[in-house]
Order: C-alpha cells, then structure tokens, then sequence
C-alpha cells in the first residue's frame, strides 16, 4: 500500500512493515516509526537553493533510505524538534 | 460591377459564394486541405463556378472583389506549427510574456478550471526564453527617453537570434507607444542585417499600454506571420494563374476585411476571425430586414457561439483571449461554450444525475448515430431519437443514420443509471443542452446590460434551429430567424464584410487637453487613412472615416471610446462635449455612482477607423406568387412535441417545397440537406421574401 | 444515492446547478464593473457567493475561497442580530474579524434574498477595500498593536435600507477613509453585485416555484457532501502532520497541524501553535476556518459545487489565544496573508499528503506555492498632485508548488499556489498610475524549491519613485517568510526560495540601471544594501530602489531523481543555475553550452547519494 511517493506499507495492524518503494528495503516495523529508523540530517536551509534564508532558525532535515539512498522525506523544522511522524490508524 | 466571390475555410469543409453582376448567388463546397490550405480554396471556386456552368478562369478576371476567411493562422498556432520566432524587449522585462502577469494559468477558462487549480497549466512558450533578447534602453510613462538604444546592443542581440536561426523576431519594448523611435530602430537594424527575417513592431500593431497583452499579441503575430504570408502568397499566385487581377481581401477578427498586403503583416488579426463571418452576415441580413439588435447563435459540432448586433452594430471584447494569452488586437465579442452537437451526454455517478458535455466527440468519432465510431451518446444522436433529424435525409441523403445503434448505446450508457426509456434520455439531453444555450445567452446579453426580450435570434449552423426553437421561447425571444444561406453562411458573411482599416495612437493627455493638438494627431491619423482607402480603390462615396477617443478616470481601469466631431480645427468646447459624452457614457454603461470623477480624466487612445463599404449584393426580393399560401406537407413522422410532452404525429416538410410568402403552423420539422428546422406546437413559421425562415411565437 | 434528490426532477436539478454558477459569476462581473479599482479589476482580490436562508454555503463562486466560509458567518451573524428586522431591499455592512471577516479591509456586503416577502437566501461578496483608516495607510497595519489601530470595524449596519442607501452611514464610512471616492466605488460595486444576485434568484424561484428551488439547493448540498465523503472513504485513516512558521521581527511563530482523517471525516488540529503575536499577523478562528477550507475546496471538491457539503465532514481545531485564533482585542489587519495563508499551506500539505497515500489521487497531490506575504502597499503624492493610497501587486504574479507528476506552474498567480484567480497588474499601468519607475521585473531562477518535480519559479523586482512631486511616498511592507521557507515542499522535495525585501542606495544602482547589464539579483552590486526586515513602514525616496523578491513555490520527490533532461532544460530556460544543476541535482555540464556530460552526471549523482547518510536514532 502506497504511503508517499518513496514509501510503502505492507500488511496491517501489528503485522504493518515499512519499506521503500525504490528499492524495497524493509525500514522498520509497527513498533516504531520509520522515520526513526532510517538515516537523517539537518542541513542549513541554503541546502535548497541558494536564494533559501541563512537564517540559523531553522533546518532542512532530511531522511534517507539506508539502502539506496533515496531522499524519503523532507522537513522544514526548528533545529532539534521533534520528526512530523505521519500515522496510519488501523 | 463583377463578381463578389467570398470564400470561408473552416477545418472540414471550405465553403464558396459568388455573386454574379445581376445579384445571383451560387455556392460551392469542398474538404479543406490542411497541408494546402489554398488548394481547398481554388476548390471550393471551381465548385461554386461550374455550377454556373462557368470556369474559373473566365469568372475570375472579371472578379472585383475576392474576400476571403482562414484558419491558417490559427492552425499554426493550436499546433504549434509556426515560426521559429525571436523576441527584443527591454533589457530586464524578457520574462513579461512568460510571467503573463500571473494570469495565463486560467485565462479564457472556466468554471472546472478555477475550481480544480492543480490540474491547470500555463501554455506552452511560443517563444522560449533562450529566444528572448533583452536590450538596454528605456523609456518612461511619457515617452521620454532615460536610456537611449545602442546599436551595439541590438546587434548583438539580433546576432545571437540568427545563430539560433529564427525566422521571425517581435519587438516589443517597454512604453514603445508613446515613444516608438526605439522599437523602429531595432527593426531598421534587422532589415539591415537580414531583410529575410519576418519582422513585428508592438508599435506598429497595438501601440497600447500593457506590456504583457502587448507583448503577446505582438509576440503571436510574428508566430504566425510566415506561415501566414506563404499561404497568402501561394493563394495569391493561384488566383492570378487563373485571370484574378484585384486585391486579394483577408476577413479579420474585429469583423471587417483588409488587403492582403496590409494583413499579411498583421497576422495576429485573423485568428478566430472564422465565427466573426456568421456575425457579419446576420448583420448584413438584419439590415436588410431592419432589426437593429440581433443574437447571432451558431451551434457547431463542439461549441455554442453567441455575439450580438445592439443598435447595428458590432461589440468588442473586453478581454481577449487566445490558447490562454491575452491580446490587444481589437475582436468581436463572440462567447462560446462546449454544448455543441457532439457533446456527450454522461452520467453523474454520484448522483446518477446527467450531464452534457463540455467534453465533445466532435466530428470524430463524431456521435453515434453517424456511425463512424461514436460509442458515446450526443446532442445529435437525442435530436434524431426525438425525431427531429431524418436518418435518411442527413445532409441530403448522403450520410444514413444509425437510429438502432443509437437506441441501444442508450439503453447501456444512461437508461439503467436514470431509470429512463432512451427516448425519455434525448428528452433530458434536449433540455439541458437547451438551458445551457439559454444560459449562455442569458449571460452575454444581461452581462452587458441587455434584455434579451428586445432582440432577434439569428440561428444557424449545423442543428441550431433544432435548439432555437425551445431556448428562444424560453428567453422570451420573439422571433427567430433561420437564414436562407445558412449553409455557406461563413462564405457570405465574407463577402458581404466592408474594408476596415483602424488606425490608432496612444497618447495619454489629462482632460482639458490642448485642442490644436487633439486636432494634430487625428489630422495625421486621417491623412493615412485617405490613402489607404484610395489605394483601395474606394473613393468618397463609397466609404467613410469616423474619429473616436478612448477616456478613462484615472485610478479606474475601464476606458470607453466616445465620438470625436469630423472638424478639422477642434476647439476647446468640442472637446468639452466629448468630456460631458464620456461622462454621460460611463454611467449608462456602469451604473450610476460608478465613476471616479475626484481623479479626473485623461485621453488614453486616438482611433480613427477607415470603412470601405462592400458592394453588396443588391439581394432581390423574390416575393413567390403562392404569397401567404399554405406550404404543403411532404410526409409525416413521429416527432417529440416540448409542449405536449410526448411523440405527436408531425408534418414535415421538405425546403424545395417552400415559396417566399408560405407559412405553417407547428408542429412541423422543415428539412434541408444540411440544416432542419424544428417549429413548436406553439409556433408558426414563415417563409420570406429572401427565402429565410422565420419563427414566430403563438402570440404574435 | 439517488436519495440526495428526493423530490427533484434530475434534469431540473442539472439546469439549476449551472445556473447557480452563472449567477456568481454575474456578481463577480458586476464587482468588476462597477468599481473599476485596479484591486478588484484586474488583481481579483474578492469574493463573491450564494447562501441558503440560514446562511449556509449555496454556492462559492470566483474569488478568494477562504472567504467563502466567513461570509457564511457573517450571514448567520447578521439573520441573528437582526431576525425581525430584516426586510427584502435590505443590505447590510459587516467586516469585523472578530465576527466573521477575516481583516477589517475585506469589508462584507451581505444582502437578504425575498420570496413573497419570506426570507428565502443570501447574497454576500467582499472587496478588498483602498483604506480603512487604520494607522498605517491602506490597511495593512504593520505597526498596530491592537485591534483599534487596525481602523474602521463594523459589526454589521444597515447600508441599504428597503432599497435606499442610508446616505449618512454611507458618508461617515468613507468619511474615515483616506481615500473616500475609491472607497465609495468599492462599497457601491459591492451593492450593484449584490442586487444582481438578488434579481436572478429571484427569478429563477419565480420560474421554478420555491419548492423546487429549495429541494435543488437542498440537493446540491448533499451532492457534494455525498461525494466529498465518497472521496474521502476511498482514502486510508490515518493522521498527517507538517509545520509552518511565521518569522518577523526576529521572533518565530510554530503554526503545527495534524489532519486526521476517520472514515468519512477530516479533522484539522493547530494544537501547539504559538501564543498569539502582538502585531496582526494572528488570524481570528474564521481565517483559520477560511484557510483550511480553502485547501479543502481546491484540492478535494473539484467537479462538485463549493457549498456547504464541502464543510460537513470538516472539523477544524484551534487553541484559542493562538496566532491561529487569537483572543479581542489582538491585531490582526494582516491575517489574511499570515495565520490565514499558514493555516491553507499547513492544510494544503496533509491534505497532499492524504493524497499521496492513494495510487488513484496521487496526481492531485499539490506543494505549497508561494506561500508568505509579501504584501506593499504604497501612498503620497502622485505625479498629477493628489494624495493617494494604493497596493503593488508584483507578488500576486506567484508561483506553483510542484505535483506528483509535473512541475509547478512558474508565475502561476495568486497565494498559496492555489489561488489561480488572482493575479498581477501591468508594469505600464503602475507607472502611468504612480510615481514608480521599475528597474527589471522577472522570473527569478532558482526560486522553485528542488525535487524531482521543480516548485514553479517566482519572481524578483525593483522600482524607485521617480516624477513624485515630494521626490518621496510612503512604503509599507505586511511581508514576511524571509527567514522561514514558506512553501514547504512534498515526498522530500525541497522548498521554495524564501522572499526578500531589501533598499538599495542609488549611487551604485543609477550606473548598473544606465549603463551595465542588470542581472537579476543585483548580483555584483557594491551597492550599499539594506536588507529590511519584512514588517515594515518607511520611505521610498530619490536614489533609493526597493528590491523584492516573493517566495517560489515547494519541490516534489528527490532532486537527484528528476529527469536530467529536464535539468537541462531548466538551464537554458534561465528557471535553475548551473550551480543548482550541479550542486542540488548533481547535472554536470560540458564547458559553455548546456549539454550534459552524462557520464559525469552519473557520477556526481552517486557521489551525492553516497554523503546521503545522518545520525541514526535507534
Ligand atoms: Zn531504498
């Protein structure tokens, strides 16, 4: 089941696993976020572009799969808040 | 006095009308060839000529007028088949035409589009950006020269769009129509450089403010201008092959016909000029039969046109659009919508409400009943299934229809969904794409403060008097008017459309403005005007020469133009009464309370049009001697009756039958090969001295 | 489903919805007419639509949608406030922010509809008026504090009472205006608007007979509930999350917001969002209301009318005392541009989201566009002698966020990228109307936020006065999004080029203007540059240019996936830099003509990809 464009869940409920849609690497399980268990950094915001603020208020963070790389999602955050977890209620 | 020769090219057919010296018309049909467009045209003459028993090339030479109207421009457009155009424009404005003020996403859309933005999206560049050069200079809102030009510069520019090859280059240059040496100058430089290239000057086209609508049309005109200009030249060599000596005439958008050598750098202004031609021709008819507003309605296969005639005239429109871009160039004000008889009929599986159109199956796979592959059920496919259209008398027998299929698709597509019989499904179709025309009418009329009450519908085109008859009732129309020569009625509109130069100059002056030189510019205006109209051949008799100004408030955005007397030397109370005329003008046209009078006025436009009359047909009446007599029937058949709703026996009554002077109580269906007439139990019709069929309601 | 439309001859029930649009539709025409202020002529900037008897949305017809939603309120305010004393030729004033309005400029006019003297609808519209007399000229108040700086506010008045225009209310309303003519051009174009609605509906029940017309709007309502709610079931429950931020002021405004949807339902949570701010950029609940239904109309209602239907499934939560839903008296004459916008981008983005969950609605998936204020409105003395207060609409020309299978649409017009109405005026007309001279205005490269599909570019421009009689006028900036990147992107593209604003001093731009070329960011000006921080009110003077950039729209996907092709496209076309394509999407190019050297592309990429790894939390 299609979750975003590079993520995809298979099974439901407990039995719920997350993997990446671009090279079918399994991210994480029910029990916790995939966000959480995949790669991220932030970077200054300037990594968009070069007309992006240099403000130091906020990040470009980053989440990656951890077998092809691909760029999962994206955030425009404060730096060190909490990851935007999207939940599936099944 | 020779001949009159109007030829239309549509995108299916090409069609032809000659008038003899003596008033006789004959007409002539043939498919129009894309890849040569001129051909279809040389066609379509030889059809209409040898039904005279003539050739050609003796009915030529004795030709004085050859009027004619094209798709060509705009096939190049929607395909995206013209020039490889260049654009010069002032150096930090090169994204105007690609930024279109923000508005190219929707412009000229409707309702699915502004209510489903992500699925919308610009056009595709006509020129794109590595095309655009940017020059230094600059001019100020007065025409005052703060940056003077470089030659350099432009050379360079030039330079940089001949090595990417272009064939034509569009000058458009900030505030270039208050002060157009700079625009001129680059042009000079390109002639110099290379004479080969087709050149554009905003300047010389729309000298208008608004840089972005200027820049478009100017950018359009050089798209489509080489295309334009072979086509001209390639019909021009034919026509003279075969004895043509006279000016070769070019139908425009803003309902007039110019000499090929004048449009032909004027491309921009024949596109869509097709539907104008029906306009012209209702014009020319009610004139002839002295109605002052008219409704021009033209149901095509995939649309619904509308334009009006108030007081015997034409009326522009306010914001033009083609394929999403804006334009200055002056056109008609002809609406349209998707309600065509090949709109589709679909339900709404929400609801399980039915819808028709916009989506169209156009003439192909056309609608079902033509039987060229139509799986989708139409407006004409419900107008056949309620008898109005006669399966074997479809342009006069040549096309049978196919009522069984028609019946059964039905039956699949919206009977089980609506809970209806097919025949109970064309009623419904018949009525919604009824109330969509009367809406559109409802629209343009009312929109532009008019009561529909107060005017006569022309209707014609393909299966519009099928449609008029239920939708004219409906906006307490009274009369209906099916033209006679409704089945070349592109081609006669042609013919009979006078020669309209405009000429105009942007000047903006605050009212009071100096006389002597309000009186300067119009002076110069006109001085071009006489010579155009003399080398047109027209002398004073024959045509006219009217001045007009366009005012606005300041700080409010509409401008109207106001009639400026013909004196040579104006003087400060002329002047006063256009100012009091503009004032009184504003508020009938907006409402009272509506002007901005604290900001004052200012001239935005001098324009002065030059009319060269056509020499029309001297059209005789030919009153039959069965005067008021009874037509008589030519069969019968059942026929849906709006007003009884139910299927009544129906007389029917075949065109070649009727005499001028006949009529006929409804319910009746008159047939001919390529138009039927539907006349309501509530109706009568009559026949007139011209051979056009009127409707009129029970109660006159 | 057929049940929607008990009573109701279906092919009635088609005629109808067409003509309920086409009614709009005339109003909007008539706004245009009637007033003929570059505001409303040819930015766009109001609204006009249909309400039932007890104010419920009948239909929403063109304009700015987050007002569909508050004139509702002001309509049920006003059948409220005014019950028995509501008679047919009746017209009431209502633009209180507190009550339904969502900032004292968007002043409502809202009409009773009759039917043999019983109230049967409402007609209402709103244009953005020239000046309401708040401290700062033109409405936008960058330096209020509270609510009564914030100008005139009225909590609905009878304006047009039994068809005749209460000529001193009237007169005291402009009277507190700066700019009393346009203003009475605007309230008038607003009641001619009305009128014509009042006329057509009255017609159309004339024809029809009221039962009919009452089971059509009763039907048209559940058909877009009904498919709305369809719509809805076909997508997963689950909660979606994104953050927006406000920065002005060297302070940071956290607007959060979690969509969850629940079978058929959708509810939009601004739990977390920052206190309220001290100036107005807070927005009262109904921007809030406005801006996520906004969203809801655009990006899940297309094909069914916008009407009452569309809010049904809809619950919209806001903590009170917020910048989402601030408490009386707060500023909040900038609302509609800042907690408004926010509340549409936060709500465009779950709702995207959402959409992205589903194979079948994927490519209905939008990222934000354009999606911060960069509102200026200018006043002085104009070329011609007389005082004036007006906008620059340059901003309104947008731009796009990108889609799950394209681009987004560059320069797109209006806010947020979904606001495709609204659009910019002619450089030629602010010049011939003001005392401006513009330096350059043009797409601005590298403003579309990176992805596989590019946010759609926005623009960049630069004017100074120039014939002022006073050789200065007034500027005053409602802006903000400098710091912050407003239009966030989807599926990890990035997002938009943040705005600026900046003065440059003339010494070093005269020669650039006059002489040398102007590249569009004044790059390699040794101009002394002010940045100016985006709430502003100041002057605009001689030798001094204003610079302004608006925000790009927000990419889709990874950049390192986008079609190299079309990167490469993208650098002729002048829309990204080379740096862009070799930095951000890891194109490399052959020396001096943008071909692409496909092997060092592959290259570059895998290098990129490989310095793809963080700090793992386990
Ligand atoms: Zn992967």
């Amino acid at each position: 089941m299609r979750l975003s464009e590079y993520v995809e869940g298979i099974g439901t409920g407990k039995k719920l696993r997350i993997r990446c849609r671009s090279c079918r690497k399994f991210l994480s399980d029910s029990r916790r976020h995939w966000k959480e268990k995949v790669p991220h950094k932030e970077y200054p915001l300037k990594r968009a572009g070069s007309l992006m603020s240099a403000s130091t208020k906020y990040v470009l963070r980053e989440f990656y799969c951890p077998s092809c790389r691909i760029l999962l999602d994206s955030e425009v955050v404060e730096p060190g808040e909490p990851f935007l977890l999207d939940e599936l209620k099944s | 006095m020779g001949y009159s020769i109007g030829v239309d090219v549509g995108g299916t057919f090409t069609d032809c009308v000659v008038i003899s010296p003596d008033g006789s018309i004959a007409t002539g049909k043939s498919l129009s060839i894309p890849d040569d467009f001129s051909e279809g045209v040389i066609n379509s003459i030889k059809v209409a000529i040898e039904s005279l028993g003539e050739k050609p090339h003796k009915i030529l030479p004795q030709t004085d007028y050859f009027c004619h109207g094209t798709t060509v421009a705009e096939n190049a457009l929607l395909t995206r088949t013209g020039a490889k155009a260049g654009l010069i424009t002032t150096r930090g404005f090169e994204d105007t035409i690609l930024i279109m003020r923000g508005k190219g996403r929707i412009a000229g859309l409707g309702e699915e589009a502004i209510t489903h933005p992500v699925m919308t999206d610009k056009p595709i560049p006509l020129i794109p950006r590595k095309l655009i050069e940017g020059v230094l200079e600059r001019v100020d809102y007065k025409g005052r020269v703060l940056t003077p030009i470089s030659k350099r510069e432009v050379s360079t520019a030039i330079d940089r769009l001949k090595k990417q090859k272009v064939n034509a280059i569009a000058i458009c240059l900030l505030w270039s129509f208050k002060n157009s040496s700079h625009e001129r100058f680059v042009k000079e430089t390109i002639h110099q450089m290379d004479p080969s290239i087709f050149v554009t000057t905003s300047s010389d086209l729309v000298p208008v403010e608004g840089e972005y609508e200027r820049t478009a049309t100017t950018a359009i005109n050089a798209y489509a201008g080489p295309v334009f200009s072979s086509y001209l030249g390639a019909l021009t060599r034919k026509l003279r092959k075969n004895g043509f000596k006279k000016q070769l005439l070019v139908m425009q958008a803003y309902g007039g016909v110019l000499p090929a050598s004048v449009a032909v750098e004027r491309s921009v202004g024949v596109i869509e000029s097709g539907p104008v031609a029906g306009v012209i021709a209702s014009q020319f008819l009610a004139s002839k039969l002295g109605y002052q507003n008219v409704i021009a309605a033209d149901m095509g296969g995939t649309t619904f046109k509308v334009g009006l005639i108030r007081s015997g005239t034409f009326q522009y429109a306010n914001e033009p659009t083609i394929a999403q871009y804006s334009m200055l160039t002056p056109r008609l004000d002809i609406v349209s919508i998707g309600a065509g008889g090949g709109s589709i009929a679909s339900i709404e599986p929400l609801t399980g409400t039915l819808r028709v159109g916009p989506q169209s199956a156009g003439a192909k796979p056309g609608p079902i009943c033509y039987g060229v592959g139509g799986e989708e059920p139409t407006v004409t496919d419900a107008d056949l299934l309620l008898g109005y259209l006669n399966p074997d008398y479809f342009l006069g027998g040549r096309m049978k229809l196919q009522v069984q299929k028609t019946m059964r698709i039905f039956e699949e597509k919206l009977c089980k969904a609506l809970k209806l019989d097919p025949l109970q499904a064309a009623e419904a179709i018949y009525r919604i794409a009824n109330s969509q025309m009367a809406d559109l009418i409802r629209k343009v009329t009312i929109e532009r403060g008019e009561d529909p009450r107060e005017f006569v519908l022309f209707s014609y085109g393909g299966a519009s008097p099928v449609h008029s008859c239920s939708y004219a009732p409906e906006l307490q129309i009274a009369k209906t008017i099916v033209p006679a020569t409704s089945s070349v009625y592109g081609a006669f509109g042609v013919v009979t459309s006078d020669v309209i130069h405009e000429y105009l100059l942007s000047d903006h002056l605050t009212v009071p403005a100096e006389p002597g030189r309000v009186s300067r510019i119009f002076s110069d205006l006109e001085a071009s005007a006489r010579d155009d109209l003399q080398a047109d051949g027209f002398g004073s008799k024959e045509s006219t020469i009217s001045r007009l100004m366009e005012i606005r408030y300041r700080r409010q955005v509409h401008q109207l133009p106001v009639p400026v007397p013909q004196k040579h030397r104006l003087n400060s109370r002329d002047l006063a009464q256009v100012y009091a005329d503009f004032e009184q003008l504003y508020e009938t046209t907006y409402g009272p309370g509506t002007a901005f009078r604290e900001a004052g006025m200012e001239i935005v436009h001098f324009r002065v049009r030059a009319v060269g009359f056509a020499r029309r047909p001297p059209f005789v009446k030919t009153i039959g001697k069965a005067n008021g007599g009874k037509a008589s029937a030519s069969g019968r058949r059942k026929v849906f009756s709006e007003k009884d709703e139910a299927f009544v026996m129906t007389p029917i009554y075949d065109l070649k039958g009727f005499k001028p002077g006949n009529k006929l109580v409804g319910p009746a269906v008159i047939e001919t090969p390529v138009t039927t007439v539907v006349v309501r139990s509530d109706q009568s019709a009559e026949m007139d001295g011209y051979r056009n069929i009127i409707l009129t309601g029970e109660e006159n | 489903m057929t049940e929607i439309l008990k009573g109701v001859d279906k092919v009635t029930f088609e005629v109808l919805r067409h003509r309920l649009w086409q009614i709009t539709d005339e109003m909007a025409i008539m706004l245009k007419r009637v007033s003929g202020s570059p505001s409303t002529a040819q930015v766009h900037d109001f609204m006009v639509a249909l309400y039932t008897k007890d104010g419920e949305i009948l239909s929403g017809g063109f304009g700015v949608p987050w007002h569909i939603t508050s004139a509702s309120a002001a309509c049920k305010h006003v059948a409220k406030k005014f019950a028995s004393s509501i008679h047919e030729g009746d017209t009431f004033l209502l633009n209180d922010p507190y009550l339904a309005a969502i900032h004292q400029s968007d002043v409502y006019l809202v009409t009773p509809i009759h039917h043999m003297g019983k109230l049967v609808a409402w007609c209402a519209n709103f244009v953005h008026v020239t000046d309401i007399g708040a401290i700062d000229p033109g409405g936008f108040s960058p330096r209020a504090t509270s609510v009564f700086h914030e100008g005139m506010r009225f909590k609905g008045v009878k304006i047009v009472e039994a068809g005749e225009l209460r000529t001193d209310l009237f007169d005291s309303i402009i009277g507190m205006s700066r700019e009393p003519g346009m203003v009475a051009l605007d309230l008038r174009s607003q009641i001619a608007s009305n009128n014509v609605a009042k006329t057509r509906v009255a017609d159309l029940i004339e024809k029809h007979g009221w039962k009919t017309i009452r089971a059509v709007m009763k039907g048209l309502i559940d058909f877009t509930e009904k498919g709305f709610r369809a719509r809805l079931s076909e997508l997963p429950d689950a909660t979606w999350r994104t953050v927006q931020h406000i920065d002005i002021l060297g302070k940071g405004y956290r607007i959060p917001l979690a969509m969850t949807k629940k079978g058929t339902d959708l509810l939009f949570d601004f739990e977390g969002a920052s206190p309220q701010s001290p100036r107005g950029l807070n927005c009262t609940y109904w921007g809030a209301l406005g801006g996520v239904m906004g969203a809801v109309f655009s990006l899940l209602c297309f094909g069914f009318p916008w009407n009452e239907g569309a809010l049904r499934p809809v619950t919209v939560v806001a903590p009170e005392g917020s910048i989402i839903n601030c408490r009386y008296p707060s500023p909040v004459s900038i609302s509609t541009v800042a907690g408004t916008i926010s509340a549409a981008n936060g709500a465009i983005t779950t709702i995207s989201k959402m959409l992205g969950s589903s194979d079948k609605y994927s490519h209905e998936m939008l990222a934000v566009g354009n999606g911060c204020s960069c509102v200026i409105r200018q006043a002085g003395i104009n070329q011609e002698g007389a005082y004036y207060v007006s906008g620059l609409w340059d901003w309104l020309s947008g731009s796009s966020g990108a889609r799950s299978y394209a681009d987004g649409v560059d320069t797109s017009g209006g806010q947020a990228g979904i606001m495709t109405m609204m659009q910019a005026t002619n450089i030629e007309s602010t010049e011939s109307t003001y005392p401006l001279l513009y330096m350059f205005r043009g797409q601005s490269a590298d403003s579309g936020g990176p992805g596989k599909f590019r946010g759609g570019v926005s623009g960049e421009c630069c004017f100074t006065v120039y014939d002022a009689p006073e050789k200065r006028i007034d500027l005053i900036i409602s802006g903000w999004g400098v710091e912050a990147a407003a239009s966030t992107g989807l599926s990890g593209g990035y997002p938009g080029s943040s705005a600026r604003f900046a003065m440059y001093k003339a010494s070093e731009v005269e020669p650039l203007f006059k002489k040398a070329k102007i590249t569009t960011d004044l790059v390699g000006v040794k101009a002394k540059v002010e940045e100016l921080p985006p709430q502003w009110a100041g002057e605009l003077s001689e030798g001094k240019y204003m610079y302004l950039r608006w925000a790009g729209g927000g990419g889709y996907g990874d950049p390192l996936e986008r079609d190299v092709e079309l990167v490469r496209a993208d650098v002729e076309e002048e829309l990204i830099s080379k740096d862009a394509a070799t930095g951000i999407y890891g194109v490399v190019f052959r020396d001096g003509i943008p071909s692409v050297d496909k092997r060092a592309t592959l290259a570059k990429r895998k290098i990129l990809r490989s310095r793809r790894h963080g700090e793992k939390i386990l």
